[in-house]
């Protein structure tokens, strides 16, 4: 019982941080709630399934071709939508969910509203860890994000474009000052982050299911781990995702399944209430 | 909202004549909501209710630039709470009231704690509330049927009162933002609009004014909840889903935040037109998307300050 709920945590934790770094890499570049990443995801799950089975592709390319709509929706949503709110802080949030909307309700149009299955290769194996079951794609999606984090990393790091992002999110005006391109920067962190929201669409869709409002409920806890790790901070998200991955496996299943969100959102409540500035922040930004 | 007050413009006729007019426009509306065959009339009702709902949101969001997306769980309670009071017994009208006392107290709670946070920690924090309390509604079984929802007990006379009430309520609501807007808490929601910090530094209570403002949008989002259980005669969660407070916000911001007609106008535009149009779910909800998103980034003052462009630049050319 408590090998599984620590393994569930880690699967669970495995998919928060995923989804907590894409949306805090594009809050940290713009100050926007990515609340659209829901619909790139559903998109993105969509148009592996469709490359998959209609287009008959093998699932890798299927996949890797899920991930490419994915970063190209989200550049499209920064390029026709976010860059018109930059400067005005109260329509981001807005606005964000209005993409949102347009995007769930594409894919429940196109693609109709029934639960559907991605299925890998994989999709039926199942690993034993002691006494714990971890079914495959919870193996893929822990192997998804270490992979994601560290090359997300390594990039924000050690490169050219990494650097210039990051200078972007500390400061804009000053990186500007400095000569860095802010509208590559930001298409760049957009495309990055729809990447990220196809990864997620890769290993969640077989968890559970394909369909158009398939995200849009474990993004609000996604917010909770951007908010646990201060808006803005790759590291500070990805532990805070795993963090609370942790913490709602144990509330499922030593409480009640059915409001394993409310967990999230007690943990949301207590950091306003406690810590406004985030767990990890170290360059304070203003909650309240 | 958004940054762009310094542009309103308000055509001032004196404060007779605006609660006149609103009044004048509920007759009208009811007329129209009696005389209509079934279908419009649904579609007139249901444009109501939401102007009621969206009223009070016009409170806390239009008034003070909070953008509350929590506004659908009011109306939830709202409905769920008169409905479940007058299960247990309770006349209508005592129902009424304890279900605006249940949406008050969770505004209060709500409001406590996220009236600490601005901006978009406010938005995420209602938005992840609204599904919250959607959750609750489709999970706790023994109260509220789940999924299945149940059915309510008609409170009125006859349906004709209800036909009455409805539009009666729209125009008490459009009236209650027009007052509360020249009043105190409304010149210091406007102060916390334009500029938050200058508000508390120039004495402004902005913790409890906020607070206030919060309450009153949260009761006159139940009010619409009492009348939308009562014209349907069954609630289900999904009515109350975690983004009809979203759909709420959208069509608060098109037709106007701030403004007094902005809810009617923008119900009618986000409610009215896929019903009329018969439009699935699915593309009615894209179309609001895609309207919403258009007017945020090229009419940031929605519909009502369109109009107002257009009337001053008429004015100016009659003048010519």
């Amino acid at each position: 019982m408590l090998i599984q709920a620590a393994v569930n945590g880690i699967v669970l934790g495995s998919l928060f941080a995923l989804l907590g770094v894409g949306l805090t890499l594009t809050y940290g570049v713009m100050e926007v709630p990515n609340f659209a990443q829901a619909g790139v995801i559903t998109l993105s799950a969509y148009a592996m399934l469709w490359l998959n089975q209609t287009a008959a592709c093998p699932f890798w390319i299927a996949a890797l071709g899920g991930m490419v709509v994915g970063g190209i929706v989200s550049v499209l949503t920064e390029r026709i939508a976010y860059r018109f709110v930059r400067t005005r802080p109260l329509a981001a949030p807005v606005v964000a969910l209005g993409l949102l909307l347009i995007l769930d309700n594409t894919a429940l149009i196109l693609f109709g509203g029934d639960h559907v299955s991605l299925s890998p290769p994989y999709a039926g194996d199942v690993i034993y860890v002691g006494s714990a079951r971890v079914p495959a794609v919870g193996v893929a999606l822990i192997g998804t994000t270490a992979v994601a984090l560290i090359a997300l990393w390594l990039f924000l790091q050690h490169t050219r474009t990494g650097r210039a992002i990051r200078a972007v999110s500390q400061n804009a005006e000053a990186a500007a000052i400095l000569g860095i391109r802010l509208e590559r920067q930001y298409v760049v962190s957009f495309f990055i982050s729809g990447i990220l929201a196809g990864l997620v669409a890769f290993a969640y869709g077989p968890m559970y299911a394909v369909y158009p409002y398939m995200a849009d409920a474990i993004l609000l806890n996604a917010f909770v781990v951007v908010v646990l790790g201060g808006l803005g901070n790759v590291a500070g998200a990805a532990v805070s995702g795993f963090l609370l991955g942790l913490l709602e496996s144990f509330g499922a299943i030593y409480v009640s399944a059915a409001y394993q969100t409310l967990f999230g959102f007690g943990v949301l409540l207590l950091m306003i209430v406690l810590r406004p500035a985030g767990l990890f922040t170290n360059r304070s930004r203003r909650v309240a | 909202m958004y940054g762009q007050q310094g542009s309103r413009q308000r055509i001032r006729l004196g404060p007779a004549w605006d609660y006149l007019g609103i009044a004048l426009l509920g007759i009208g509306l009811w007329v129209l909501l009696v005389v209509s065959n079934a279908f419009y009339s649904s579609v007139l009702a249901t444009i109501l209710i939401w102007t009621i709902a969206t009223s009070g949101l016009n409170i806390i969001a239009g008034l003070g630039g909070y953008p509350s997306l929590v506004q659908g769980a009011f109306y939830g309670v709202g409905a769920y709470g008169s409905a479940l009071a007058m299960k247990w017994g309770q006349p209508f009208w005592a129902a009424c009231i304890e279900a605006v006392l249940a949406a008050g107290v969770l505004g209060l709670i709500v409001g406590l704690v996220f009236s600490r946070t601005r901006g978009q920690y406010f938005a995420i924090g209602t938005l992840f509330t609204g599904l919250v309390v959607a959750l609750v509604l489709s999970n706790w079984q023994s109260l509220t049927n789940g999924l299945l929802g149940i059915t309510v007990e008609f409170g009125f006379d006859s349906i004709d009162r209800l036909n009455a009430v409805i539009p009666a309520a729209a125009a008490l609501s459009l009236m209650l933002v027009r007052f509360v807007s020249r009043r105190r808490l409304g010149w210091r929601l406007l102060t916390i609009l334009e500029d938050e910090d200058l508000a508390e530094h120039i004495g402004v209570p902005t913790a409890r004014t906020k607070l206030t403002g919060f309450v009153l949008s949260a009761c006159v989002g139940a009010v619409a909840g009492v009348l939308i259980a009562q014209y349907n005669g069954t609630i289900s969660p999904d009515l109350f889903d975690y983004y009809v407070g979203f759909v709420m916000f959208v069509a608060l911001s098109v037709g106007g935040a701030g403004r007094v007609l902005g809810p009617l106008l923008g119900s009618a535009f986000i409610v009215g037109i896929p019903d009329l149009l018969n439009l699935s779910s699915g593309i009615g909800l894209l179309l609001a998307g895609i309207i919403f998103v258009a007017v945020i980034i090229v009419i940031p003052g929605g519909f009502m300050s369109a109009i107002d462009a257009a009337m001053a630049a008429a004015s100016r050319s009659v003048r010519r």
